[in-house]
């Protein structure tokens, strides 16, 4: 009866103590998770950030030209119904380490004075929305906003070749801590 | 008597037997190695995870930096897949930008080095593995004008130089094919100069680009055509631009005929300076002309160059 009860007490504990230490396991994986998913939102944000407002050409249509792909979008809606899983670089190799995750786009036009609301014909303000999606299937959403008056738009009275935008690939001592994000640099005021 | 053997015989049983307390024995000895493996094995793989935290923590914070600071990018000196060089606005109210620097030597375990404004370099992140830094270029702004260029030009007499007359029956022709970067796929021809002087009459010249024969002799198909008034010109020879539009996305490999003739109703029109030799002038140009406003053109003969240039653009 007495080792009975000692048992149990002793099981009592150990599965309290095996539980703390597994709640604690959870929370840095789910630290780890969400700031992979943070940056990885990043990288494929500035990718579309640095990127025209519309087509240019003198009769831009919404969304993707046929047969472009994402290499040769440089208007922010041609990321528009994106999907890629595992995420992929923007020459469209499969980024190492993550297996599982996706990542997906969504632009739309949203009113300029009411930026939450969604539009339902051409304004001059577009809202994109980058949805990653861990393995666990929780979803991290990122939103931006662009205008078509911004920066990004103006044209500088001489060709000029910039650089609009940079991936960061780094991974740190440990295995497993590759960090993929991203800038766009908003360099229009200074020749390359 | 009776009441102390009750008792005795109460202790007794409230006591542990040896029995139990071996049986207690093995029983915890078994459990509790088990109880520690499971905790030891809880604690390490928190321990690994806070690692791994930490170790993503500072990566993410060195790279955090490196965004920030290329965000604010103005002007990239250095661009390769392990380092970067750019200007950033000024931050020391030294009214000029200052120089920012990200560089790692590709050896893993090395750190990651940030430099400010020429300072000593400092490990952002220590122990680096990998760095991959990938740059996206954009052309912007409108296109400059192509440089008009030679694309075939005979100035300097090789032989003898003459002058040959142009009139209402006798015309001249100039075959040439471009000289070209190779790779060109395709060009605009701008003008054609020649050494041309007017003749006894105030007539006017006809210059027309043509399709070539297998001869090198003109045919009908004009390219091109475009005017020039003998009134215009000098009773010396002297060059003559006569310019052409409209001739972009011209084949590179196409060789073409400046052909003079006379406009209608004119009769004699000047004359062009040729350069005349025993020997081959140029390669890939001939000349051809004839005594019959074009009836029967002469087979193209590359011992007789007319004093001529083509100029085009190049995309």
């Amino acid at each position: 009866m007495e080792a009975t009860l000692s048992v149990a007490i002793v099981g009592i504990l150990l599965v309290a103590s095996t539980g703390t230490f597994g709640s604690i396991a959870r929370a840095r994986k789910q630290q780890i998770e969400s700031r992979t998913a943070y940056l990885l939102a990043q990288q494929l944000m500035a990718e579309i950030m640095q990127c025209y407002f519309q087509q240019q050409g003198s009769n831009p249509t919404f969304g993707p030209v046929a047969g472009q792909t994402r290499a040769s979008w440089n208007y922010v809606d041609g990321y528009n119904g994106y999907v890629a899983s595992p995420p992929t670089s923007q020459g469209g190799v499969a980024l190492a380490g993550y297996a599982g995750w996706t990542e997906s786009v969504a632009v739309s036009f949203v009113s300029p004075s009411s930026p939450g609301a969604i539009a339902g014909a051409p304004t001059t303000l577009k809202q994109i929305t980058v949805t990653v999606t861990a393995p666990s299937g929780k979803s991290y959403v990122q939103v931006a906003l662009r205008s078509q008056y911004g920066a990004y738009e103006l044209i500088p009275s001489s060709q000029t070749n910039y650089i609009t935008g940079v991936a960061v690939s780094l991974q740190g001592p440990a295995p497993g801590t590759t960090i993929n994000t991203g800038a766009h640099p908003l360099n229009i005021s200074s020749s390359q | 008597m009776k009441s102390f053997r009750r008792r005795s015989s109460h202790l007794r049983r409230r006591a542990f037997t040896l029995v139990e307390m071996v049986m207690s024995l093995v029983i915890l000895s078994v459990i509790l190695p088990v109880c520690g493996s499971i905790v030891m094995m809880a604690g390490r793989a928190t321990t690994d995870g806070a690692t791994r935290n930490l170790a993503q923590m500072q990566a993410a914070d060195a790279a955090s930096q490196m965004t920030d600071d290329l965000n604010v990018a103005l002007n990239f000196t250095q661009r390769t897949a392990l380092a970067a060089t750019f200007t950033v606005p000024d931050r020391l109210s030294a009214g000029s930008p200052q120089v920012v620097s990200y560089s790692w030597s590709g050896n893993p375990g090395d750190p990651l080095l940030r430099q400010f404004n020429g300072g000593a370099s400092t490990a952002l992140l220590n122990g680096v593995q990998n760095l991959n830094l990938a740059f996206t270029p954009r052309l912007m702004g409108p296109a400059p004008a192509a440089t008009e260029q030679a694309l075939f030009s005979h100035t300097t007499a090789f032989g003898s130089t003459h002058g040959n007359n142009l009139d209402n029956n006798n015309w001249a022709s100039q075959y040439f094919v471009p000289n070209l970067p190779i790779g060109t796929s395709s060009y605009t021809l701008t003008r054609v100069r020649l050494l041309l002087k007017s003749g006894p009459q105030s007539a006017v010249m006809s210059v027309s680009l043509r399709f070539p024969d297998a001869l090198f002799r003109p045919t009908g198909a004009i390219v091109a055509q475009a005017t020039v008034y003998e009134s215009a010109l000098s009773s010396q020879y002297e060059w003559i631009d006569v310019r052409f539009t409209g001739l972009s996305g011209q084949n590179p490999l196409q060789g073409l005929c400046i052909v003079l003739t006379n406009a209608t109703g004119s009769t004699n029109i000047g004359a062009v300076q040729i350069d005349q030799s025993l020997f081959s002038i140029l390669s890939n140009a001939y000349w051809s002309s004839t005594a019959n406003a074009g009836q029967n053109w002469s087979i193209g003969a590359s011992t007789t160059t007319a004093m001529c240039s083509v100029y085009g653009t190049v995309p």
